[in-house]
């Protein structure tokens, strides 16, 4: 026998139990609760309201597949097809399908109904064999990446109005804004989920959501950034995204109180985030003066904030009309950032009213989800207008961002995390960096602690 | 897609720009961004927590620059300030080029060496990296110059000096998510298991013969265990060559030596004697166990902590740690019979397989 002694030894018998991983468990189901209502799940139908549209996402990704997917990093990668190339300029895009995928209702996918659910949402297509072919008048450069969005995955509608997707879950059961239930696909083309069921229920209050994750009556339910503190102290599971929302200040183009830039620029330079980020925030995120978050465009901190007040002083007009600031009035942190953004303002001599509820006010405190790793997506979810496609170079995207907040339509004040709260028996939670949902990956275990 | 694919054959490839090659493009762009003659003051920061290399940037960022003529002197035109970034792609170095009211940016990326070295106690474990690449690999064998390679849809035959050969498997759904698969390498024949399917082929890429249904997979020393395709585990019907069948608990890996260890689906690996009368039970190995031998003697290797290979030892119906965690870097997916572990980089999106030996001396 071999000599072995070292100090490690000791060590890794004792960590022997309780590091090995073990193979996942199949069966069960997967209880979700999200404070978001989601009115239909028909990708057709994709609504304007960002909250919904983020929890949408998450949702039918499960549910319906895309022909592209985009990786954490934001490449296309093949989802339903297995290749694409593109000719003439990029006004033609060939799309070879993966063979032997089925829908959940046992159709095949088949070049046909790819194409047909691909023209239903407006593109120019034909399905022969097993490829798709698309073709525009204009130039593509940015096709795999669209298609690679939730709202362009391959739908199989019956006469009667059903929906079937490809995915690793089927649809059991939708109450609009209420409920829905998945069950698992057996037919998965990538391997059967190891849940054998999702139970998701919207609408439901975070408060609620904490208290059910603590009483067992809950896998898997969103913490507010305002409850983390709470959350923690209440020993909860909990998994923090990487900065996937920005909160940010959005004046309304159409107001003529805010025409004037100086104005505009006066707030972004009287706003106090670092203050706020410590006082509300619990120093979760990022303070930000970049719409993109550091880990996206990894030059966010070159937009760097700071506060000047003395400038911003120097700026005021005279004669200033005060300014409403609307807020969400069901979003108590929003609430609160609004209140210390009229507090700023009023330090640098401007007047600034929050309202809940304003027909036309003059500039609301947003919150944006950054649905996307890829920057050019992440800048179309954030509402902002851009030229760029493909895949920018990072200049390219600086140059985009730096011209996007010349005019200070948008002031940014932070990039902050989505957090759910997880059972102690929920085992293999891997989501994407922004936080999309991989529920087929994702398995419970008999244990009751981790 | 296949032609992204990256054969690593019996030795590892580098790829992407260094941190060194990424300051000399740097300095290429700042030397176009600055007119010629323009005194720079030069910074350096890293917004990641290894200073090392923040270290290792100023000086290659200087001499790139100066061997465009720069010139370092107060007072300086132009304000350069280095950053290490990170994006969503990997590690970034930003530019900041500030002149008087005038700002600028400019950026390289660049691929950070993640390479880690070990701890050499008396006994180790050792790794030879098989083959790196994209698509999944279920289990990979190698013999002299041949390298087989099990993927979900195929076996691949690589060998030296000769292009490679794909055999395709027949699709059979549904499959289980975390699909399992095992090579088994017989001179110039080799067998190839996935859920629901047997094939066998040879080496010099003769056609593969693929039989549908529930097969008996072979464990070692002549026994054999039925898998089932949608669970992925055996179910314990153990079919002997020398000793009656006998049924154990459902589980998920055996190891076949002086005695046979076998992972159960409630966490435990049972040890049994070679005929079979219970010797211990152990908590906490994991699924994935495989046999090891050679010079050193016989132990066995399970996974810990998703990452490590750790060689055990069995003592009296117990399974004492005999060497030094090996880390892969990566979560190991599969421990195979012949002594190779898979592991899955899921954010690089490689599969990569190692052949594992144990040294007992160096």
């Amino acid at each position: 026998m071999p000599l072995i002694s070292s100090r490690w030894l000791a060590a890794a018998s004792l960590a022997l139990a309780a590091l090995a991983p073990a193979r996942p468990r199949y069966g069960e189901t997967l209880r979700v609760q999200m404070s978001a209502v989601i009115q239909t799940p028909d990708p057709a139908e994709w609504p304007a309201d960002p909250v919904e549209a983020a929890a949408k996402a998450r949702l039918i990704s499960m549910v319906f597949e895309p022909l592209v997917k985009l990786d954490d990093s934001g490449r296309p990668q093949p989802a339903l097809a297995i290749s694409w190339r593109q000719d003439n300029g990029g006004r033609r895009w060939q799309f070879r399908l993966r063979p032997g995928v089925k829908f959940h209702d046992g159709t095949p996918l088949t070049a046909a109904v790819a194409a047909a659910a691909l023209g239903a949402r407006g593109y120019s297509t034909v399905g022969t064999g097993e490829t798709i072919s698309i073709q525009s008048e204009k130039p593509l450069p940015d096709l795999p990446r669209e298609l690679a969005q939730p709202r362009n995955a391959i739908v199989n509608r019956t006469p009667e109005g059903a929906l079937a997707g490809t995915g690793p879950f089927r649809l059991a059961d939708w109450t609009r804004a209420r409920r829905a239930a998945l069950a698992a696909f057996e037919d998965y083309w990538s391997g059967r989920a190891y849940l054998d069921a999702v139970e998701i229920a919207m609408n439901r209050p975070p408060r609620e959501q904490m208290l059910d994750i603590e009483l067992g009556r809950a896998d898997l339910v969103e913490i507010p950034i305002a409850e983390h503190r709470r959350a923690q102290q209440r020993n909860l599971r909990l998994w923090t995204s990487n900065p996937s929302e920005l909160m940010a200040i959005l004046f309304e183009r159409n107001r003529p109180t805010v025409q004037d830039a100086r104005l505009r620029e006066i707030l972004g330079l009287a706003v106090d985030r670092g203050a706020m980020h410590a006082a509300l925030l619990q120093r979760l995120g990022e303070p930000t003066g970049a719409l993109l978050p550091q880990w996206i465009s990894g030059h966010a901190f070159l937009f760097a904030p700071a506060r000047d007040l003395a400038r911003a002083r120097q700026l005021l007009p005279t004669g200033q009309t005060p300014l409403q600031l609307a807020c969400e009035a069901t979003d108590p942190l929003a609430r609160l950032i609004a209140d210390r953004i009229a507090l700023n303002a009023r330090e640098a001599g401007l007047t600034v009213r929050v309202v809940t509820t304003a027909a036309e006010p003059d500039l609301r405190l947003v919150r944006l989800p950054v649905t996307s790793a890829n920057a050019v997506e992440a800048l179309e979810a954030l509402g902002q207008a851009h030229e760029l496609s493909g895949e920018p170079t990072p200049e390219s995207l600086y140059r985009t961002e730096r011209r996007l907040l010349a005019e200070q339509w948008i002031v940014p004040l932070f990039h902050v995390p989505v957090i759910f709260g997880l059972s102690p028996r929920l085992r293999n939670w891997m989501p994407s960096r922004s936080g999309a949902w991989k529920l087929e990956d994702v398995w419970l275990s008999l244990a009751e602690k981790p | 897609m296949r032609f992204l694919i990256s054969l690593v054959l019996f030795f590892s490839i580098a790829s992407g720009q260094s941190l060194e090659e990424a300051a000399r493009e740097l300095a290429r762009k700042i030397h176009v961004a600055i007119p010629s003659g323009t005194a720079i003051a030069l910074t350096t920061r890293t917004l990641a927590t290894n200073q090392a290399e923040a270290r290792r940037l100023r000086p290659i960022m200087e001499k790139s620059l100066r061997g465009l003529g720069a010139r370092f002197e107060n007072p300086a035109g132009a304000e350069v300030a280095v950053t290490i970034s990170e994006n969503a792609a990997g590690p970034l170095l930003a530019v900041e080029i500030r002149r008087g009211e005038e700002t600028t940016a400019v950026f390289a990326r660049y691929r950070r060496d993640t390479e880690r070295a070990a701890e050499p106690p008396a006994m180790t474990i050792e790794r030879r990296l098989l083959l790196r690449q994209p698509e999944q690999i279920l289990d990979a064998a190698s013999a002299g110059e041949v390298l087989l390679v099990l993927e979900p849809d195929r076996v691949v035959i690589h060998r030296r000096g000769a292009a490679r050969q794909a055999l395709a498997i027949p699709a059979i759904l549904p499959r289980p998510r975390d699909l399992r698969g095992q090579l088994l390498l017989n001179g110039a024949g080799f067998t190839a298991h996935v859920p629901g399917l047997k094939c066998a082929g040879t080496t010099d890429g003769g056609p593969l013969a693929c039989e549908p249904g529930d097969h008996e997979w072979p464990l070692g020393n002549g026994a054999r265990a039925t898998f089932v395709p949608n669970r992925n585990y055996f179910d314990g019907a153990l079919v002997l060559d020398a000793a009656p069948s006998r049924k154990v608990e459902p589980f998920y890996s055996a190891v076949a030596g002086p005695q046979w260890i076998l992972t159960g689906l409630d966490g435990q690996a049972r040890i049994y004697n070679r005929d079979w009368e219970p010797l211990g039970t152990v908590s906490g190995t994991g699924s994935e166990i495989a046999g090891i031998e050679g010079r050193c003697g016989s132990y066995v290797l399970t996974t810990r902590n998703e990452t490590f290979i750790q060689a055990l030892e069995s003592i009296d119906g117990r399974l004492d740690p005999a060497a030094a965690p090996l880390d892969l870097a990566a979560p190991v997916t599969a421990l195979s019979s012949a002594a190779v572990a898979i592991t899955h980089d899921r954010t690089a999106g490689v599969y990569a397989a190692y052949q594992l030996t144990l040294a007992c001396s160096r």
